[in-house]
């Protein structure tokens, strides 16, 4: 018997997932605690999916606190203008990993106006979007992910004991009533190839802006975006 | 539930573990089984010999001869005697714990290969095996067991035989002290009687006697011959002493020439005479000379007489004689006085052996009656020790095959012990698995994931 490879578990894995969710899905990959492989299982899903010829993105929300000035990059920092703004670095065929610029206002996705407009945009640019929502329980954004979400994958490494934040997991997602589409265990020594991909992609390929999306302050008015020019497939 | 693969990978996930539980169960089942006591098992067998059923009982498949068939056979090798007997060959103090230890070290078996006609079995070989901690007690053990089994029943099957020889044995033993008492008494007897015959008793003294008498009057009768021809012969000195004196004459030189030459003068001096007167005158001259002649003649004659006659031979051989005979009466008279003396002690040793011949008659007579009555109960020992054989050879009990090896435990093959500690590997490793599958509450298995979230997984990247 040949054994399958994690390339072939992922194929399975997005077979499955695509006979779940709709088309131009929003998947959310997520976990209890660091550590979980979310980053590898996310990339992987996604190079999975776009090896297949669909446009993908793959979304990287940076933990709560992240975005200071000691972070590399540009801020742009302006209270009054709530503005949500990516950089794209090209993954490969069909697929941009996308990061949050330091400075965005990921806050403002909580408001549920602005997030049904945020999941727009990317069903709109994007077949398959999977966003690595990290451990939720302190990643407000990452919570406001599993919400626009229209399924949520669970990161879990084998091997890890059971902690109390698979527990607070749990509660967090019926909270959110998130629609989980099943849980994906992992070998991390396994999916070291996928971390070293993306440090690669995050420490040497060029990042180019590629979504800019801009609320409003009065979320009672209504929100504006602005688009940046249209990613190549 | 845990499937095949979930079992490799966590024995993969637990290798070392594993690994460590593994050597450590060898170790452990190693150790464990070195300190189990080393057992040894000799097997010996004991041969009975079928036997003819008795005629006159053929209801009854025992015989009087063979007290036990041959299926009581395993039961004698655990008897309390056999036992005793068997501790006692192994250097053991039988005491109750001794000989129930033993009791558990011996399995006897039966092999029935013929049956009597009334169905029960009649010969059959019965295999005894030890079991020791060593090979050379082993050995030792099985041997004595079934020698002390064959032992035990030939005791049983000649008891009865054991005590008449022993009581006829004493008896011989008592005869036979009594005769060696009456031995030493004729022997002293006859020690202190020299001419007594313990079987003809003093008839040899009184036949000697006899003969002494008889040398002694032969004797008597030539000592009054000698005395005779002593008395005749003492005679002959005195009567030979003239003759002698003439022989001593005669033989005399000077005497006979003196008388040659008187005779011849003599002689001259008559032819003289007859042929002249007186006148002439020549004739007075030699007859002075013959007169001179004459007288020296004579005097050279009584000088001759007036020596001792012992000069002559003549006397010298009367004097021999006489002496010869002398010597012979006293020596006749010297062999009479010893015959005498003989004679003497020969009839006082009759006189005395006549009371010691009585009393060997006597003991001769009871040794004899004790002899006759040795030789019965001798004979009646015989009879009994054959006896005591042929009881003991009819379906007699022998030992077959001697053990020549001990087998060691089946837990001390090389072979079973490699596989016990590979088992006992296997299984400590086994259950070390299972014990840290079942304590480990981390993600290793997707039940365990789902349990926790009671979520299904969906996929597994590994």
């Amino acid at each position: 018997m040949t054994r399958r490879t994690i390339e072939d578990e992922l194929n399975v894995l997005r077979a499955k997932l695509q006979s779940q969710l709709p088309p131009r899905a929003i998947l959310a990959v997520t976990s209890a605690t660091a550590g979980d492989n979310v980053r590898e299982v996310a990339f992987g899903l996604g190079r999975s999916v776009a090896a297949g010829g669909r446009a993908t993105a793959i979304i990287r929300l940076p933990p709560d606190g992240a975005g200071s000035p000691r972070e590399r990059g540009l801020r742009f920092e302006v209270p009054s203008l709530p503005l949500i703004e990516f950089i794209s670095v090209d993954a490969g065929p069909h697929l941009q990993v996308l990061s949050v610029r330091s400075g965005t206002a990921l806050q403002e996705l909580s408001v549920p106006a602005m997030r049904q407009r945020f999941a727009e945009e990317l069903r709109a640019r994007f077949e398959f979007v999977v966003i690595d929502a990290g451990e939720p329980q302190n990643n407000s954004a990452g919570l406001a992910a599993l919400r626009l979400a229209d399924g949520v994958l669970i990161a879990a490494a084998l091997g890890r004991a059971v902690v109390p934040a698979d527990r607070d997991l749990v509660d967090i997602l019926a909270g959110v009533k998130a629609q989980v589409a099943g849980i994906v265990t992992s070998d991390s020594r396994k999916l070291r190839r996928y971390a070293d991909e993306l440090e690669a992609l995050r420490d040497d390929a060029p990042a180019v802006p590629a979504l800019r999306f801009e609320g409003v302050v009065d979320r009672s008015i209504g929100e504006r975006a602005s688009v940046s020019p249209p990613m190549t497939a | 539930m845990m499937t095949l693969e979930h079992i490799v990978e966590a024995i993969w996930r637990r290798r070392l573990v594993l690994c460590v539980a593994l050597v450590a169960g060898a170790v452990l089942s190693f150790a464990t089984i070195r300190l189990v006591p080393s057992k040894y098992t000799a097997q010996s067998s004991v041969l009975m010999a079928a036997e003819q059923t008795v005629p006159s009982d053929p209801q009854a498949g025992r015989s009087p001869i063979k007290p036990i068939l041959s299926s009581d056979l395993p039961m004698l090798a655990t008897t309390p005697t056999v036992l005793s007997r068997l501790a006692k060959d192994l250097g053991l103090q039988p005491t109750p714990d001794v000989l129930q230890h033993l009791q558990r070290r011996i399995k006897a078996r039966l092999s029935v290969t013929t049956s009597l006609p009334s169905g029960e079995p009649a010969a059959g070989v019965l295999m005894t095996t030890f079991a020791a901690p060593s090979e050379a007690e082993a050995l030792h053990g099985a041997n004595a067991l079934a020698q002390e089994i064959t032992t035990f029943y030939r005791d049983n099957s000649t008891s009865r035989f054991t005590a008449l020889i022993a009581d006829l044995e004493t008896q011989l033993d008592r005869r036979r002290a009594r005769l060696r008492t009456i031995d030493v008494r004729i022997n002293r007897i006859v020690t202190a009687n020299p001419w007594l015959d313990p079987r003809a008793g003093s008839a040899a003294l009184a036949a000697h006697y006899q003969q002494l008498a008889a040398e002694r009057a032969e004797t008597l009768a030539t000592l009054a011959s000698d005395e005779a021809a002593a008395r005749t012969y003492g005679r002959r000195p005195a009567e030979s002493a003239a003759a002698a004196h003439r022989d001593i004459t005669e033989s005399d030189p000077t005497f006979h020439n003196l008388r040659d030459q008187y005779a011849r003068d003599y002689a001259q001096m008559v032819r003289l005479r007859g042929q002249y007167s007186s006148a002439y005158p020549g004739l007075s001259e030699i007859e002075g000379s013959v007169a001179n002649e004459r007288a020296a003649m004579l005097a050279q004659e009584r000088k001759l007489r007036g020596l001792s006659p012992a000069a002559s031979p003549i006397y010298v051989g009367a004097l021999d004689e006489k002496t010869k005979a002398d010597s012979s009466a006293a020596a006749d008279v010297a062999k009479l006085r010893g015959y005498d003396a003989l004679v003497g002690e020969t009839g006082a040793g009759i006189q005395q052996s006549q009371r010691a011949a009585t009393e060997v008659v006597a003991l001769q007579r009871e040794r004899d009656a004790a002899t006759s009555a040795f030789g019965v109960i001798s004979s009646r020992l015989a009879e009994a020790v054959a006896d005591k054989a042929e009881a003991g050879s009819v379906g007699s009990v022998n030992v077959l095959d001697q053990a020549a090896y001990a087998k060691p435990a089946v837990y001390m093959w090389p072979l079973v012990v490699t596989a016990f500690v590979i088992v006992m590997a296997l299984a400590i490793a086994a259950a070390t698995l299972v014990a840290l599958e079942k304590l480990d509450r981390r993600f290793h298995t997707t039940t365990i994931i789902e349990g926790v979230y009671g979520i299904p997984v969906v996929a597994t990247l590994k």
